[in-house]
């Protein structure tokens, strides 16, 4: 990424809509009290999600796709 | 094309969430979910774009085959953290996780021809990476 990018980026990020913030906010307050064993359920709950994401994805690709990759 | 930067965003100021336990397996924990939902976002990004016609579908296999490879390191690096309680054995992990994410940022998504959806994925995978410099970090 260079200067100019980043600079878009920051822009962007200074234009963001009030309804990003309630996000994080939800994030945080979800976040609170949590033990390392649910983190880690959690994540790993997350991680079969983009495992069967992926999965999909690649059943779905044309042939001639996964041929090239 | 703009949700791609909204997103970016929530990322960033979500890296700026992270480190709020004081346990050291909380703490760890906690980074090892965020790193899971930031490629999980990253995922996302890229199937809409390929949905959108931004990605060509050589391309998009060629990556989704690296977030699948990223999902099955994901798992190991939280065994790593579950069965020491902290970050410390999961050297190994946190190496084949950036390797992989090496390679979808410099070879993968270099494949995208559509500038700002390569920007866009290639800013999340950032905070991936920065996710996982944390975790390495916490030993």
């Amino acid at each position: 990424m260079n200067a100019d990018e980043i600079l878009k980026l920051l822009a962007l990020i200074a234009a963001a809509e009030p309804a990003v913030l309630g996000y994080i906010k939800a994030l945080l307050e979800s976040s609170q009290g949590m033990t390392g064993d649910q983190f880690l359920s959690e994540a790993d709950g997350v991680w079969a999600q983009i495992k069967a994401n992926a999965q999909q994805q690649l059943q779905a690709a044309p042939a001639s796709s996964a041929a090239q990759s | 094309m703009k949700k791609f930067y909204y997103v970016v965003f929530v990322l960033m100021v979500s890296l700026l969430l992270t480190g709020f336990s004081c346990d050291k397996y909380a703490k760890a924990g906690q980074l090892a979910k965020d790193f899971a939902a930031t490629v999980l976002v990253a995922q996302q990004l890229e199937i809409q774009a390929y949905n959108g016609g931004y990605i060509q579908p050589a391309s998009h296999t060629a990556i989704q085959t690296k977030f699948s490879q990223l999902a099955d390191a994901g798992v190991s690096l939280d065994q790593a953290i579950n069965q020491a309680h902290n970050a410390q054995t999961a050297q190994d992990q946190i190496n084949a996780a950036t390797a992989l994410l090496t390679d979808l940022s410099k070879n993968e998504i270099t494949g995208i021809k559509d500038d700002k959806t390569r920007l866009g994925i290639q800013a999340a995978l950032v905070s991936v990476q920065t996710i996982l410099d944390s975790i390495a970090a916490f030993k």
